[in-house]
């Protein structure tokens, strides 16, 4: 985190606000890293990171004191924001067709064509399934941590694991043989 | 055989997904993005802060206001709160021990007031006063034990007392004569009857 004058000013108060330009300051880079991992695109991720800033901000006590239970708090508030907008809009089968199709096509660049795949398997994934695949397999974050994330217990991080390997090599070898 | 086969497929699956990563490649937030963002949050944010110290604040009034009362209220109810009362009676009691009248002493010649009787009313009433309280003033409070009556000493003058070997005279004569040749003469004893 660079030195600057907002981090100071956020360092030496202690009210609310001062607080939450902390945890901002702190955790914006990288919930919005997660955020686009779970997300479709670019918009909706910065979206999905200012909607966990602002639940922060409308309910300042419920995030919890310290920087790592602060950040586990905003990232299961940015989690249960994608499972939120995952089941209200119905992404998951509008964006598993466009996408789908988007694969079938013949593209130039083969790294836009893996990306796009693996963005695609991953939408077929539940937001929570997602996330524990993100955070572990592409973040590098231990089953431990991403228990304490999550708040869920490890043997459920695993077997969320797991269940979305099987699940996702189906559907990246089908990709693959199509291609 | 097969731990190793799905150990292969994990690490396999493991690169297409970083290999296909969504966010790698992307800038993250602009410096622009996260000043709106920024502003946006903290603009969010209630400002309990400047208000969060009032409730406390009028609490801790109230109890210290609350504690005051209750002090106020039991040193004011107790039993030495009937004091002053007792301070006047006090002051009031040694009236009776008066000394017995002496004789009519010889009277000094007045002088002559063309005026009416009312002007020499004024020393008439207070002289008797002030010289029946200067002997027992002292008597109240071995008396009765109490502590010395501020109240009563300070709203008497300092009377000029007179020695203790000389024997004041205890009555006065005031004459009056108007002009048509009447006289009025006044005996005035130490227990303010008027004798003539």
């Amino acid at each position: 985190m660079s030195v600057t004058v907002e981090n100071i000013q956020s360092l030496t108060s202690t009210g609310p606000t001062e607080r939450l330009a902390r945890l901002f300051d702190e955790h914006r880079d990288r919930l919005f890293r997660l955020a686009r991992r779970l997300s479709s695109d670019r918009e909706e991720a910065r979206d999905l990171v200012q909607e966990t800033f602002l639940r922060a901000a409308r309910r300042p006590a419920a995030v919890p004191e310290g920087s790592q239970a602060g950040e586990a708090w905003l990232v299961r508030t940015l989690v249960n924001l994608c499972r939120d907008r995952y089941r209200r809009l119905g992404v998951r089968s509008r964006e598993r067709e466009r996408l789908v199709q988007e694969v079938e096509t013949p593209h130039p660049e083969e790294a836009a064509v893996a990306r796009a795949a693996v963005r695609a398997a991953l939408e077929r994934l539940s937001p929570r399934r997602r996330a524990v695949t993100v955070l572990h397999e592409l973040e590098g974050t231990p089953v431990r941590e991403v228990a304490r994330l999550l708040g869920i217990s490890e043997v459920t991080v695993r077997w969320h694991l797991l269940a979305a390997r099987r699940e996702l090599a189906s559907l990246l070898s089908v990709k693959e043989d199509r291609r | 055989m097969s731990r190793n086969r799905s150990s292969e497929r994990d690490a396999r699956l493991r690169d297409l997904l970083r290999q296909g990563d969504p966010a790698s490649g992307e800038p993250g937030l602009s410096t622009e993005e996260i000043h709106a963002m920024r502003r946006a949050v903290l603009s969010a944010a209630p400002e309990r802060r400047r208000f969060g110290l009032l409730p406390a604040l009028a609490m801790g009034m109230a109890a210290a206001l609350a504690v005051l009362l209750a002090v106020a209220l039991w040193r004011g109810g107790g039993p030495q709160g009937v004091q002053p009362p007792e301070e006047k009676v006090a002051t009031v009691t040694p009236e009776p021990v008066r000394p017995p009248a002496p004789p009519v002493a010889a009277e000094p010649p007045a002088p002559e007031t063309p005026e009416d009787a009312a002007p020499p009313e004024e020393p008439v009433v207070k002289e008797p006063v002030r010289k029946r309280q200067a002997a027992p003033r002292a008597t109240p409070a071995l008396v009765l034990g109490e502590p010395e009556p501020p109240m009563a000493l300070a709203s008497v003058p300092e009377p000029s007392l007179p020695e203790p070997g000389l024997e004041e005279p205890r009555t006065r004569h005031i004459e009056f004569s108007t002009p048509g040749g009447t006289r009025v003469i006044w005996v005035l004893t130490g227990d303010e009857t008027l004798l003539k």
